[in-house]
C-alpha cells in the first residue's frame, strides 16, 4: 500500500526597508514522503528541484536561445557536469508555456556568456524544432537523477546490499522497448552506486513526468521522501502510441475531463467501443498493473469506463491520482502537449 | 441492457495488450570467478540468458548445447565489478520463449565443444519464462537465489571461495577416456596379428 504527505509552503514576506517596502513570495515548496510496502509501488515525483536561473529569451537560433540583459554569464549559474532542462514558465503569456528542452551544459559553461546551448536531439523535448521563443520566460532547472532523489552512501533511502537479489532498485520504464528496466541500489564497502546491469546510472537522469516504481525487495517498508518545489506553469506532456509510464507534471489530481482525456481535447485522445482498441489508463492494483480505465466513444458520448467496475463513467473522477505513475496507453502518438493549458493554476 | 453495461461486457472479454518483459540476469558484486585452473576470468567470458530449443542440459549431452542453444542476451564479465549482469528484453512469448519454459544462464569463453572451452551453465526451478503480456515488472534470475545450482561448472553460494567456477569441456577426462580406448584397441589389434 502507499501512503504518502505531501505538504506546501509558499512563503510571503513583505519587509520594510528605510524608505522603501519590499515584497518577497518564494516558489511553493513541498515535501513528498511515500511509504513503500515490500514489492513493488509506484511513487509519482511531481515536484521539482529549485530552479538555477530564470530570464527572458531575446532571440533564439536552431539550437540556442540569448537570454535579455546585461553581463549575463550562464557559467556562473550552471554547472557542466550536470544535466538541466529549460522549461517555459507563464511568467510572461506563451502558446509554449509547459514545454521544455535539454541544456547542453557542457556547451553552454563553455561558451560563458548570455547564449545557452540546447541538446535538440534529446527524446525528452516536448518540441522537436526550437520554435520563435523570444519574449518568452523560462526557468532552468537541474534534474533528478538516482542520486539527488533517493540518495546514496549516508544519505540512501534505499537498502543497499552487494546482491542485485536481496539490493532495493528503482524501475524506470523503456519506451522503446516497452518493458520496465531495473536500476538496483548496490552497495558493498566503499561501493554505493545505482547500477542497470552493470552500467552505473547513479547520476543519470529521472526526467519531469517520467514514471517511478520501487522495488522494496526487503522485509520491512522504505520511506522515501524529498523536498522540492511546486510547478506553477503547465505541463506538457508527450505521448508515444503504445504504452507511456508517466506521472502529473504538478502534485494535483485531477479527472479525465480535466486532464483533457476526451476526443475534443488537446491530446485528441482515442475512444471506441472496446478496451483494447480504446485508450486506457493502467494503474496499479496491488499487485499488477490491472486497474484499467478506458475511454469508450459511441460517437456521441464519451465515457471512462473501469473494466471491473462496469458502466460506471469515471470521466468526472479523480482517478488521475498524483501521488502515483501509471501507464498510459494510447492507440495513437499523443500531440506533443499532453494538457497544457487546463490545468487549475496554483 | 443499456450501452454501458454492453461496452462494459465487452471490454471484460476483451485480450490484454502486449508489450515486453526485461530479464535480469546476475550475480552479486565482488565475487570471486575462476577458470577450471584457477584463473580468474577475464573479458574473454560472456554470460547469456537463453534456454534450448528441444533439449534439457546434462551432462551427457554437452556436444548438443550449442547447436540447440537460443539466446534471449549476453554480457560480457565485468571485471571491474567482478560480476555479471545483464539484462534482455522477452517482445513475446513465441517459440522457444513459450511462458514456462526452463530459462538457463550460460558462462562460456567458447560455445563451441572443443579443447579450451570454458562452462558454467546455471539453472533454477524457478527460472521458467514469463509472460510477455501487459506490463510486467523484470523477471529475476540472480546466482545468488535460493534454489540456483550449476549443471555444469560449480557454484559456492556457502560463502567458499571460489564463487563461481568454469568447468573444462569437454573435460580432461574424457580425453583421458578416449586415449585409454586408443590404447586398448591398438593393443588389441596388435595381439590378432
Amino acid at each position: 500500500m502507499l501512503r504518502t504527505i505531501l505538504s506546501f509552503i509558499s512563503i510571503s514576506l513583505a519587509i520594510p526597508l528605510t524608505a522603501q517596502t519590499f515584497e518577497v513570495v518564494s516558489d511553493p515548496q513541498g515535501l513528498q514522503v511515500f511509504e513503500c510496502e515490500p514489492g513493488y509501488t509506484p511513487i509519482g515525483i511531481t515536484l521539482v528541484r529549485p530552479w538555477v536561473f530564470s530570464g527572458t529569451i531575446e532571440s533564439v537560433t536552431a539550437d540556442t536561445v540569448t537570454f535579455a540583459g546585461t553581463n549575463i554569464t550562464l557559467d556562473t549559474y550552471l554547472d557542466a557536469g550536470v544535466a538541466y532542462y529549460m522549461e517555459v514558465t507563464d511568467v510572461v503569456d506563451s502558446e509554449y508555456e509547459g514545454d521544455r528542452w535539454e541544456v547542453n551544459a557542457t556547451l553552454t559553461v563553455a561558451d560563458d556568456n548570455a547564449t545557452m546551448t540546447l541538446d535538440m536531439t534529446n527524446a525528452w523535448n516536448t518540441v522537436a524544432t526550437l520554435p520563435d521563443l523570444s519574449g518568452a520566460h523560462v526557468f532552468i532547472r537541474p534534474h533528478w537523477t538516482f542520486a539527488t532523489l533517493f540518495g546514496t552512501g549516508d544519505d540512501a533511502q534505499l537498502t543497499g546490499t552487494a546482491s542485485f537479489t536481496t539490493a532495493d532498485a528503482v524501475l524506470l520504464f523503456d519506451l522503446d522497448n516497452q518493458a520496465f528496466v531495473s536500476a538496483s541500489y548496490i552497495s558493498s564497502g566503499a561501493f554505493n552506486e545505482f547500477l542497470s546491469g552493470s552500467t552505473n546510472v547513479t547520476n543519470d537522469t529521472i526526467y519531469p513526468g517520467q514514471g517511478v516504481v520501487i522495488q522494496n525487495n526487503q522485509a520491512v517498508n522504505a520511506t522515501i521522501s524529498y523536498g522540492g518545489e511546486v510547478r506553477t506553469n503547465d505541463f506538457a506532456q508527450p505521448l508515444i502510441a503504445g504504452y507511456n509510464f508517466i506521472t502529473e507534471g504538478r502534485p494535483i489530481s485531477s479527472t479525465p475531463t480535466e486532464r483533457q482525456m476526451l476526443p475534443a481535447g488537446t491530446g485528441a485522445w482515442f475512444g471506441a467501443l472496446s478496451q483494447p482498441t480504446s485508450d486506457q489508463a493502467i494503474f496499479w492494483n496491488g499487485s499488477s498493473f490491472g486497474d484499467t480505465y478506458w475511454l469508450a466513444d459511441t460517437g456521441t458520448s464519451q465515457f471512462w469506463f473501469n473494466t471491473a467496475t462496469g458502466g460506471t463513467d469515471y470521466v468526472n473522477e479523480e482517478i488521475i491520482d498524483h501521488r502515483v505513475s501509471y501507464f498510459i496507453f494510447r492507440q495513437n502518438a499523443g500531440p506533443l502537449n499532453f494538457a497544457p493549458n487546463e490545468f487549475p493554476e496554483l | 441492457m443499456n450501452f454501458r453495461s454492453l461496452i462494459a461486457m465487452i471490454a471484460v472479454l476483451a485480450l490484454p495488450l502486449t508489450a515486453a518483459v526485461t530479464i535480469n540476469y546476475n550475480a552479486p558484486i565482488f565475487q570471486s570467478f575462476q577458470d577450471s585452473t584457477g584463473t580468474v576470468l577475464d573479458t574473454s567470458y560472456t554470460f547469456a540468458v537463453g534456454t534450448f530449443a528441444t533439449l534439457t542440459p546434462t551432462d551427457q549431452n554437452l556436444s548438443d548445447w550449442a547447436t540447440d542453444w537460443q539466446e534471449l542476451g549476453s554480457v560480457t564479465f565485468d571485471t571491474v565489478l567482478n560480476t555479471f549482469s545483464g539484462a534482455a528484453t522477452l517482445n513475446d512469448n513465441s517459440s522457444p520463449f513459450t511462458v514456462d519454459t526452463p530459462l538457463y544462464i550460460w558462462g562460456y569463453n567458447s560455445t563451441d565443444y572443443t579443447t579450451g572451452s570454458e562452462w558454467v551453465m546455471l539453472s533454477n526451478t524457478t527460472w521458467e519464462t514469463p509472460s510477455a503480456a501487459g506490463t510486467p515488472p523484470p523477471f529475476s534470475m540472480g546466482a545468488d537465489q535460493v534454489g540456483t545450482v550449476a549443471l555444469v561448472g560449480v557454484l559456492n553460494d556457502t560463502g567458499d571461495v571460489p564463487y563461481i567456477q568454469t568447468a573444462a569441456v569437454p573435460e580432461p577426462s574424457f580425453y583421458a577416456l578416449l586415449i585409454s580406448l586408443a590404447v586398448l584397441g591398438m593393443a588389441i589389434l596388435r595381439r590378432r596379428r
